[in-house]
């Protein structure tokens, strides 16, 4: 016992090179630096952090504001100039922690945004800060602020293994489901929308190709961090990879995710792979490394843990995590679900129990409706933040003056979920106006018959 | 060895799901959206345009009459120009995408209630720019209905020189957005036949969109608002359409008519086709298709039964009509919740990784 213990501390902690860190660290700079630029090309910092009035923020994160008008350029600018020094390694440390900062920030300021690849970016330029990437092919180096390494004690080169394995394994579990692989949904709906293509078009439109795609993506998912581990199955492991990200990239509107996952799995490469690409000449023998006394490890190590736990935390809450998404988010869950709502909202006076219904899109925009329709959490945030707007107001129609103090605030929301026929998700029987938002199980949420 | 076991289960497993799953349901996988799309724009949106245009052709010319001889005749005979006009227009604004979204169609000819202060003192002020955000409800068919139908202005618009020069540019301003649309359908109608597929820039993505959009202003503003919706019950009859002329019954039973045949596949002129409802059937969803073509058809037969204005229905028996206002939004869910749903339409524009 004692030596396998000791085999494998050893083990994760010898002196490997730093070549498929420093890559690692470029690729990673230029990816987020392409995708912040695509993101303001696009126009999207307007569209989805300017122009509404009103965000959805995460639990617990509700003092994070957005900055008023065009200076919500800013943090997009800082992630700019992050991804640059981190690319370049100049001034690293700063530069990856001003990335990380900046790119959180934007992402904590409304869930509409989420996707489960800007938190990979978040975890990833996390654990980047703590990494001396820059120690190798870098201005720091190059300007002397820090001295030259060839050398990196194995765990630092795991744990990005690590955190991509992960991404890719949960991301399977959460395929195993009855949905996804007996009824292969939502792959078939989507596929389906290709029926017109020339050839394949017929094939798009069979259930049997929907099922393969369904049972591939999720042994795929379950398997290719293994593949990709060992260097016997490396390669095809990455041709693999390599189509799979490209047919999702061909067939759905997920953007600069594929790319992020076809170029950051080369971190499984070999060092000698990695060393051809910036030229690394080592000059030490693995056997001279020493590692240094460091409580990083540790913290990695919890940090690891912490990432292996999030995504069960939908354990804690009653079946239907599709329906009610209670601990559905930040656990690689991708892919998974098409899901279309309408929600309507009524502001009731107490007195006379009449009701003026909310045209939504005098409140949130289009994307912030679309999401917000199918997703209880910010069901009940947004019937909140209509509470505070009618709170002791005076409406006045015709001749007819209305006071209304403390409104109730009542949703009835409808939901198909894959492709069955709607039904009831939210009924006006509530007022939530009265239902906290916490992590609390909702049982406002009428339950999901199948 | 192990993983290719793991691999020959896998398959098998897949095979086996896939001959029990396919035995009940009968896809029909050689069905095209592109077939919607060019019964669409050959039988419903360019016709549908050409007799919009020719309509406000005569409603211009009709106009001229009446300048030339302002009887109570010819005045009738603009009247029922611009009744016709406005029948057509609610069959075709649903197409709100492409050509028309680039004038802004729907909304330059549809806004009301218009804003009669800003009517009157745009006519005083004579050079105004009717294309502004401000002038949006002081154009379009309801500004017509109030200068031509309001028996206030009845003076106004046979002796008025300002007032004849206002109605005469109002008619000037929407016949060319209407003619701009039309031709623009030339080229734009080989890019829309050819634009299948779910990404949310495709036009048949943006064909469904407005569809639902339409429906759901039919919903709001033909009845929501009047019936005091958004007014904790108060009746609001100053937004009721058309109200002067008191054709907003018969127009909210054309748009109702107009998304029923769309829905259907049916043509400009009633000749039948293959439209959302059969892609419905291809995808085995029959049962959805016929509560929707069944909920699209008491959407018009029922106001049809109504004898009176809407103003009237409200009047006599709100509940009635309130009651009406919830049959739509029952079906605005069928609409936008399983119809949408299952052709994987994605709504919104943005990366998106599916959750």
């Amino acid at each position: 016992m004692e030596i396998s213990k000791n085999t494998v501390l050893i083990s994760v902690s010898r002196g490997v090179s730093i070549a498929p860190l420093v890559v690692f660290r470029v690729f990673f700079g230029a990816l987020t630096l392409f995708s912040t630029i695509r993101f303001m090309v696009n126009g999207w910092v307007h569209e989805m952090y300017i122009k509404p009035t009103f965000f959805f923020p995460y639990l617990g994160f509700e003092w994070i504001k957005p900055l008023g008008g065009d200076l919500m350029y800013i943090p997009f600018i800082l992630c700019i100039i992050g991804s640059i020094g981190i690319i370049l390694g100049l001034f690293y440390r700063f530069n990856a922690a001003l990335f990380f900062t900046a790119f959180t920030y934007i992402e904590l300021l409304d869930k509409t945004n989420y996707l489960n690849h800007y938190y990979a970016v978040s975890l990833i330029s996390f654990l980047m800060y703590f990494l001396p990437a820059h120690r190798y092919f870098s201005l720091d180096v190059r300007f002397k602020f820090t001295r030259q390494i060839e050398l990196i004690p194995r765990y630092f080169v795991l744990i990005l293994q690590f955190q991509i394995a992960l991404i890719y394994f949960y991301a399977g579990c959460a395929k195993i489901n009855e949905d996804w692989l007996f009824k292969a949904e939502p792959l078939k709906t989507w596929l389906q929308a290709f029926r017109d293509l020339p050839f394949i078009g017929n094939w798009m439109a069979s259930p049997w190709l929907a099922y393969l795609f369904s049972w591939f993506g999720c042994f795929y998912d379950l398997t290719i961090p293994f593949f990709l581990f060992f260097a016997k199955t490396r390669k095809i492991a990455y041709f693999f990879v390599v189509i799979f990200h490209i047919l999702t990239w061909v067939l759905f509107p997920i953007g600069v995710f594929p790319w992020v996952m076809i170029v950051l799995t080369s971190i499984y490469f070999s060092e000698s792979f990695h060393a051809k690409i910036i030229g690394f000449k080592p000059t030490q023998s693995v056997d001279q490394f020493q590692n240094a006394k460091s409580f990083l490890p540790l913290f990695l190590c919890f940090f690891a843990c912490i990432q292996l736990a999030i995504p069960w935390r939908y354990l804690a809450y009653p079946k239907g995590v599709f329906w009610h998404e209670e601990g559905f988010r930040f656990s690689w869950r991708v892919m998974l679900m098409q899901k279309e709502g309408v929600a309507t909202f009524y502001i009731v006076d107490r007195n006379s129990n009449k009701s003026i219904e909310i045209n939504n899109l005098n409140y949130l925009t289009p994307i912030q409706i679309d999401q917000m329709s199918t997703q209880p959490d910010m069901i009940v945030q947004f019937a909140h933040y209509l509470g505070q707007q009618f709170k002791d107001t005076t409406l006045i129609f015709g001749q007819e003056h209305v006071h209304l103090s403390n409104p109730k605030v009542e949703a009835e929301v409808y939901v198909s979920l894959n492709g069955r026929p709607h039904q009831l998700m939210v009924s006006r029987k509530y007022d939530l106006t009265k239902e906290n938002y916490n992590l609390k199980h909702r049982r406002w949420i009428e339950p999901f018959r199948d | 060895m192990k993983r290719i076991g793991i691999l020959i289960i896998t398959i098998g497993s897949l095979l086996i799901s896939c001959k029990e799953k396919d035995k009940g349901t009968e896809t029909n996988t050689s069905f095209d959206q592109a077939q919607i799309l060019e019964q669409l724009a050959t039988n419903y949106i360019v016709p549908g345009y050409d007799s919009l245009h020719v309509s406000l052709l005569d409603l211009k010319s009709s106009w001229n009459t009446f300048l030339t001889n302002s009887t109570d005749e010819n005045l009738a005979r603009v009247q029922a120009n611009w009744k016709r006009s406005y029948i057509h227009f609610d069959r075709m604004k649903m197409f709100e995408f492409g050509p028309a979204m680039n004038v802004g169609l729907a909304a330059a000819l549809g806004t009301f209630p218009s804003d009669t202060a800003q009517i009157e003192s745009n006519i005083v002020a004579e050079n105004v720019n009717l294309q502004t955000a401000t002038n949006i409800d002081a154009v379009g068919f309801n500004a017509l209905d109030y200068l031509l139908f309001n028996k206030n202005k009845l003076n106004a618009i046979k002796s008025d020189v300002k007032t004849k020069n206002y109605v005469a540019k109002l008619m000037d301003k929407m016949f060319n957005e209407v003619e701009l649309t039309k031709n623009d359908w030339k080229q734009y109608k080989s890019t829309f036949v050819k634009g299948t597929g779910s990404s949310s820039t495709s036009p048949f993505a943006l064909f469904i969109n407005a569809y639902c959009k339409d429906f759901e202003l039919l919903k709001n503003a033909k009845i929501g608002f009047p019936n005091g919706t958004q007014s904790l019950g108060v009746p609001l009859y100053e937004y009721l359409e058309a109200k002067y002329a008191g054709i907003g019954k018969i127009v909210l039973i054309e748009n109702a008519k107009a998304l029923h045949a769309v829905f259907n596949g049916n043509g400009y002129n009633n000749s039948s086709g293959i439209g959302l409802r059969a892609y419905l059937d291809a995808l085995s969803k029959s049962d959805l298709a016929n509560t929707i073509d069944e909920r699209l058809n008491y959407l018009h037969k029922h106001p049809e039964s109504w004898s009176g204005s809407i103003r009237e229905n409200i009047e006599m028996n709100q509940q009635k009509v309130t009651d009406y206002y919830a049959y739509i939004q029952a079906t605005t869910v069928f609409l936008k919740t399983d119809m949408t749903g299952a052709f994987g339409v994605l709504i919104t524009y943005q990366d998106n990784d599916g959750d």
